[in-house]
């Protein structure tokens, strides 16, 4: 049998493609990353298949990249790098089960961030968002790659909101991580009244750390229980303005420390512009009014008093900010915090707002603590206006993280996909910036692409020790060869 | 058998002559622990070969390599306390971290301490309570080490509601591999500082620990970052009254109540509410109904007292579903927010507040014993020793379950005398994250110098533990050696894979594997 | 009670360490956290209480065998007993008694210091630990104008003790002190050279014949002089008759004050009046005779009986000492009484006070060991802002001299009894 034929005996034969134009899909990205494309695309329907697949490719020696999200991808991570088949997992789109008591939610990598919110919805729970996801973008995709979300309270760990997972690792084998390994089945575990709400572990490994943030390099999940949270019923968001970034900082610091507000981030005018206008005109014209910087914060009641709740909340909020001398209002230069709070609160309308100034975009983002955010602002400007790259085309987005322990600073690099020129301008502000910005001590703690390489060169003995944890998980590097340091 | 003469010499120069030794005295004070009967039927387990008192991370990344090359075993331990300490077989290197005592950072703003293997969790919480933070502090009391429950062993602490779980509140590790080389976890390893343990890429917290630490069986870990949460409280906590009665005065920003529901079920009930609600500083069963008349006595002889004039007079009832709030709030708006819900909460659930614990001063010892988790070796106190069972970490329905037959099993064993009879309640624990996943152990109380006590508590921990597997109640929390070969069968086989990892990162196994995984599997398994 | 005796409690000890730092609850901070000198000097776990109790169960079960070590690990300890109190906060263990029995089954077993032997034989020879001559006793109060209690009677029996007697440097506060008890109006006599050694510090080192001799000889000797009331100003000599003398299950016909509590009780009946200011700052240091060690003795004898199943209990119930019964607030209203005089105090107070270093035999036999102790009291003490440190014990004032004289630090030292005489 042929490579194809096999696929075809696990996947069913309408489910293996290697046309030229689905192949040319999957070949690249909006990243820089190099180009390369799949032998074949694969998409399974459930464990089995994946197991299948993955034993598969260790008999025959080819590389898997597992997809969950669908297109636009921007990290290259889903980017062959040796060939290889894509696994992509988009028909895997079962929620299978909600729980309201547990607050959690159990699904496949196909579903969506809108699939899943509408579910959720019915039953008075919501799922804790990045940014303005794309519409496309997969639940389980976010998770695995420990994007930041926007309620830092709710942070508790870094690798929240994922919680047990089914995995079959490198090695073929299925396995379950969290309180879900066992003893028992799922079902038995419902029935003694578990929801897998536990990650850590089983016993003394906490296996699902070694599948977040390893871009399918570990193996590929086939459901994953989230974290989710009450639904608001009552909202109120507020937004700070400010013309310079450190004033913002010790008001930020305080509402975490008290844990004040639920969305809680800051974002520069450009991007708070691009998440809400519709196309480059309106972008610019709002970037151009709005002030530099403003910080967001929302406050909410949920099922429990939650008219006392949002009032005791504003107040505290109003006091805290009077103290700090800032000003949180409902509307800045005509912008309602209700439709920033709307934006907020959905999947991005197409197109997603990170192409919509230019049709291009370019993100560098890293972790670092929020009050060293404004060097690293500082430093970016500065490279952008080297560069020749406007800085008034750069976007900011500041997010606390875990509870305010640590900050995603990330910046968005808008560019025309069709201006070569603004495209090579581009590439190298973001070469330049993400080695400079590491140098101050950015941490790439998800270093896709071109990254890795800068990253792990500075911690050799990571790279080290994951090559071992690769070792074991997938001896035979079939699961998506060439990234990280793998 | 002696470390051979160079060996000795290798060490005593890396640490110093005053910091190693191979005294039989003080090796004995190494072997010497809780538990020690149920491994060696004494109260000595293995002595180890030497033990050796290093100062920094280069002595310990020098001690490893040693070891490596002369083929020696070590364990490395922070505050020592609980058999898994212990080495097993002869010619194992005690390491004891307690001169690496120093807390190098709190970074106030952005809530986390960096800390060494010995500070205990009373003196980070004291000095992080000066700057309006605390830590989480395990429920087996401040007097254990920070670093060890966040990097090697479980973390469960009665203010986990309000400040979670160690396992979710370590950051960036400094950790000597087994093979003596230095990781630096996370943004460390990137020389970001301490903010972070994950990545680049995946985080090899993940092989650092699980729901319960390597104890012992992957290296030496000597700094690591840890998470502060919010004290609503003043920046020193006085201490009033004459012990036992001592108590610490409750702030204003804050509220202490005992609660009792109807049932179980109600009980369940309101835990999930609370939870929801995200009210609760304190939250948990940190007095199971057979320890609230140990609240404040002095000794077992008046707990016995206290304990038969209760029953006598009918209280346990009120105790029988009961758990401790505390509520602390930024102010006196959000305090008045928690009051509220907590009152609608049990309305709702049929809970009240139980009334006989009202009186100020036993609420403040009270306050005192849960803000410094101080309290709980009163389980040593009334049997001489205890032992503990089922406890998964899962959610707070599975916890309750897992409580509800614990109780009933206990009552086996209490019948036939064989554990100290409590009431058969005594399952501690509580919910942590906001609820977001419990835990409650049953505790038995017994004596380990009478052989019918041990042999029924033996055979108790035995029974539970079984039964985690046949009702699927999540894996137990009681420790002892050959729990991955015993658990992992039923659990997705994962001790084949913690084995794999030890022999990846102890390619000559010299970390101690006893209470971690041996590198082959044992004959018969 | 012999170490025998304590084998079940040895073995419940659950090596929880809580013996080696304050109460939990009392902790204030990192730096002035640890209760235990010996064990912060020693670091490995034998020097800590729990570590001594296992090496007596080690030693009577026959793992371990003497040595050097072995000896150094019982004796390098002051016996301060901070230790037992913490342990004590949740256990119904005697971590304490345990230790001094240890010591004396060394001693029965011939497991001796030689610094120790020296202190025996001086007070075999002359009737006092420091080696010096029986008949220079007396000499600190030799033109003093006070009774001689061997020749007449008097209300009060001050008894000196041996280091207010030999110690030069310390005679201007033995003398002061007779000087305010005298400007009270109190009918006080001395024993001069009479005076014997209370035999404390023998019972401390483990040697309880002679121990026993000078507890039996002040017994009888002060209830034939049909002595009322003995007032003393060494800590470690009042803690020796409140918590030792009891042990050997004779009768004291007579109260014992420290000097301490008896000046309270003066000052509070108007027989002293100290109006004149004292403008400074000072912080008070607990010795650990007074404090927690001065607690009396509460003597048992019983069976250990088991209720509730398993639940042992002590038949009949057993009183614990938990130190809160020790000497706090008079010496603190001595010095609340002195106008000007502001008291500060330090984290660790009271039933919870660190060590000056000097008792247990360590100041002979380790006496670096001694000195680093005191050294890190008096960190603490600058640590208050205080400008001076202030005392009431010989023993902890010469260890805070010495270390003070070493480490050149910055602050005054006083016994209270001197700051008292100030600001009459």
């Amino acid at each position: 049998m042929s490579e194809k034929e096999e696929l075809v005996v696990i996947v069913g034969d309408v489910n293996v493609s290697d046309t030229p134009e689905v192949l040319e899909s999957y070949s690249r990205d909006e990243s820089f990353v190099r180009q390369m494309k799949p032998q074949f695309v694969a998409r399974p329907q459930n464990a089995d298949e994946v197991q299948e697949m993955v034993k598969w490719a260790n008999r025959t020696g080819t590389p898997l990249i597992p997809v969950s999200s669908g297109q636009p991808h921007f990290r290259g991570d889903t980017v062959p790098s040796l060939g290889g088949v894509v696994v992509d997992l988009s028909r895997m789109k079962r929620i299978i089960r909600i729980n309201r008591r547990n607050r959690v939610a159990m699904v496949e990598p196909g579903v969506t961030f809108a699939e899943l919110q509408s579910e959720l919805k019915e039953e008075g729970l919501r799922l804790p968002m990045p940014l303005c996801p794309r519409s496309s973008k997969s639940v389980i995709g976010s998770c695995l790659e420990r994007e930041s979300t926007i309620i830092p309270k709710y942070q508790w760990d870094i690798s929240d909101p994922l919680l047990c997972t089914e995995v079959v690792f490198g090695t073929g084998d299925l396995f379950r991580t969290g309180e879900a390994a066992g003893p028992g089945s799922l079902e038995d575990q419902w029935a003694s009244g578990q929801a897998q709400t536990n990650p850590m572990g089983p016993f003394q490994v906490d296996f699902f750390r070694l599948i977040q943030g390893a871009q399918g390099t570990m193996g590929i999940i086939t459901w994953a229980t989230v974290k989710c949270e009450l639904l608001p019923r009552l909202q109120k968001p507020f937004m700070v303005a400010s013309q310079r970034l450190e004033d913002l900082l010790d008001f930020t610091y305080r509402l975490l420390w008290a844990r004040l507000g639920d969305e809680l981030l800051i974002l520069n005018n450009y991007n708070l512009a691009a998440i809400l206008a519709e196309d480059p005109d309106d972008i610019k014209a709002l970037r151009d009014t709005l002030p530099p910087w403003v910080l967001i914060v929302c406050v909410a009641g949920y099922e429990r008093l939650p008219q006392e709740r949002v009032e005791y909340q504003e107040k505290d909020v109003m006091d805290t900010a009077q103290r700090f001398g800032v000003e949180p209002v409902t509307a800045i230069q005509g912008v309602q915090g209700s439709n920033v709070l709307e934006a907020l609160s959905t999947v991005s309308a197409e197109p997603y707002w990170k192409l919509r100034y230019k049709g291009g975009c370019h993100d560098i983002f890293f972790l670092t603590t929020l009050e060293k955010t404004p060097e690293f602002t500082t430093c970016m400007y500065q490279m952008a206006a080297t560069a020749g790259h406007p800085s008034t085309d750069i976007g900011i987005y500041l997010q606390p993280q875990i509870q305010g322990r640590a900050c995603h600073c990330e910046f968005n690099l808008s560019c025309d996909p069709g201006n070569p020129k603004e495209v090579e301008k581009v590439r190298h502000l973001f070469f330049n910036a993400s080695k400079e910005l590491m140098e101050m001590g950015g941490f790439f703690s998800r270093p896709y692409g071109p990254w890795a390489e800068m990253a792990y060169s500075r911690d050799g003995q990571s790279a080290m020790a994951l090559r071992k944890v690769k070792g074991i998980f997938d001896p035979n590097n079939v699961m998506n060869p060439g990234k990280l340091c793998f | 058998m002696a470390l051979r003469g160079n060996v000795y010499r290798i060490l005593e120069d890396i640490v110093g002559p005053q910091n190693i030794s191979e005294e039989p005295v003080i090796l004995d004070t190494y072997a010497f622990q809780w538990l020690a009967e149920t491994i060696s039927g004494t109260k000595f387990c293995t002595r180890p070969e030497a033990v050796l008192l290093p100062g920094n991370v280069e002595e310990v990344q020098a001690i490893i390599k040693a070891c490596n090359r002369y083929g020696i075993r070590y364990k490395a331990f922070s505050t020592g306390w609980g058999p898994w300490n212990t080495v097993e077989g002869e010619g194992v290197l005690q390491l004891d971290l307690r001169r690496m005592n120093r807390i190098l950072e709190i970074d106030e703003k952005n809530m986390y301490a960096v800390v060494e293997p010995y500070v205990i969790g009373s003196q980070l919480q004291v000095e992080a309570m000066r700057k309006g933070l605390n830590c989480h502090l395990i429920g087996a009391g401040a007097n254990t080490s920070i670093l060890a429950s966040a990097t090697s062993m479980a973390g469960y602490g009665l203010t986990g509601i309000f400040t979670g779980y160690s396992n979710c509140n370590v950051l960036a590790v400094e950790w000597v591999l087994p093979d003596g080389e230095v990781l630096r976890l996370g943004s460390l390893g990137s020389g970001a500082g301490w903010f972070g343990g994950d990545g680049p890429g995946p985080s090899l917290r993940g092989v650092m620990r699980g729901m319960i630490g390597a104890l012992g069986g992957l290296g030496v870990f000597t700094k690591c970052g840890v998470k502060l949460y919010p004290w609503y409280g003043p920046p020193t906590t006085p201490i009033e009254g004459i012990h036992p009665l001592d108590g610490m005065p409750i702030p204003e920003s804050f509220r202490v109540h005992s609660l009792t529901f109807p049932s179980w079920e109600a009980l369940a009930d309101a835990v999930y509410r609370i939870g929801e609600a995200e009210i609760g500083y304190v939250m948990g069963r940190a007095l199971p109904p057979g320890l609230i008349p140990a609240l404040n006595v002095g000794s077992a002889t008046e707990y016995a007292q206290m304990l038969q004039l209760v029953s006598t007079e009918g209280m346990m009832d009120e105790f029988k579903y009961a758990i401790q709030i505390f509520l602390g709030a930024n102010s006196a708006r959000e305090l008045e927010y928690q009051e509220r819900a907590l009152e609608e909460i049990l309305s709702e659930s049929g809970g009240k507040i139980i009334l006989m614990l009202e009186e100020q001063s036993v609420k403040n010892i009270l306050f005192r014993h849960l803000i410094k988790s101080e309290g709980i070796s009163r389980v040593f106190q009334l049997a001489g020793t205890f032992a503990t069972s089922l406890g998964a970490g899962t959610s707070w329905d599975a916890a309750v379950a897992s409580s509800k037959f614990g109780e009933q099993l206990k009552r086996k064993y209490i019948e036939r005398g064989a554990i100290a009879d409590d009431g058969g309640d005594l399952a501690w624990g509580g919910a942590y994250q906001h609820g977001r996943f419990g835990h409650l152990e049953e505790i038995i109380m017994y004596d380990f110098q009478d052989a019918d006590s041990l042999k029924g508590a033996d055979e108790y921990v035995e029974e539970s533990a079984q039964a985690t597997i046949e009702k699927s109640l999540g894996q137990p929390i009681s420790i002892v050696r050959g729990m991955a070969e015993h658990f992992g069968p039923t659990s997705c086989d994962y001790h084949i894979w913690m084995r794999r990892i030890k022999k990846a990162f102890d390619p000559n196994i010299t970390a101690d594997p006893s209470f971690y995984i041996e590198p082959e599997q044992p004959p018969g398994k | 009670m012999t170490l025998q005796d304590y084998r079940n409690d040895i073995q419940r000890c659950s090596r929880c360490s809580l013996c080696k730092w304050l109460p939990l609850a009392q902790i204030k901070s990192w730096r002035f956290a640890n209760a235990c000198p010996s064990m912060v000097w020693g670091n490995f776990h034998a020097y800590s209480a729990g570590g001594r109790m296992i090496a007596a169960l080690s030693l009577l079960d026959g793992r371990i065998d003497y040595t050097d070590k072995l000896v150094e690990i019982v004796y390098q300890c002051q016996m301060g007993g901070a230790c037992d109190v913490s342990c004590k906060v949740n256990r119904d263990l005697d971590p304490l008694e345990v230790m001094l029995e240890l010591r004396a089954k060394c001693v029965e077993d011939g497991q001796v210091l030689p610094a120790h032997m020296v202190m025996i034989e001086s007070l075999r020879s002359d009737d006092n630990v420091l080696g010096e001559l029986k008949a220079e006793r007396g000499k600190w109060a030799e033109d003093l104008d006070v009774k001689d209690i061997t020749k007449e009677k008097a209300d009060v029996l001050y008894f000196a003790g041996c280091r207010y007697s030999f110690d030069q440097d310390l005679w201007k506060i033995a003398r002061d002190t007779i000087a305010l008890l005298k400007m009270a109006g109190v009918d006080v006599g001395i024993s001069g050279k009479e005076e014997a050694c209370c035999g404390g510090r023998a019972f401390e080192i483990g040697y309880r014949g002679e121990f026993t001799k000078y507890a039996e000889h002040s017994i009888e000797t002060w209830n034939a002089a049909d002595v009322r009331t003995v007032v003393t100003s060494c800590s470690d000599c009042y803690g020796a008759f409140k918590f030792h003398y009891p042990r050997i299950g004779k009768k004291m016909n007579f109260e014992v004050l420290h000097i301490t509590e008896y000046l309270d009780r003066l000052i509070k009946e108007g027989r002293l009046k100290p109006t004149k200011k004292v403008p400074l700052q000072v912080t008070y240091h607990d010795p650990c005779h007074l404090g927690r060690l001065s607690e009396p003795y509460i003597p048992w004898e019983g069976v250990e009986r088991k209720v509730l199943g398993q639940v042992v209990i002590k038949d009949p119930p057993k009183e614990y000492r938990r130190g809160t019964n020790g000497i706090y607030e008079p010496p603190r209203d001595v010095l609340r009484s002195i106008q000007g005089l502001e008291l500060v105090e330090m984290e660790r107070i009271k039933e919870y006070a660190w060590c000056c270093g000097a008792g247990g035999g360590v100041m002979e036999a380790y006496p670096e060991f001694a000195q680093w102790t005191a050294d890190e009291r008096i960190e603490e003490a600058k640590a208050t802002g205080a400008e001076a440190l202030v005392t009431a014990c010989p023993w902890c004032e010469r260890s805070f001299r010495d270390a003070l004289e070493h480490n050149g630090a910055k602050i005054k030292l006083y016994d209270i009894v001197e700051l008292l005489l100030e600001a009459l």
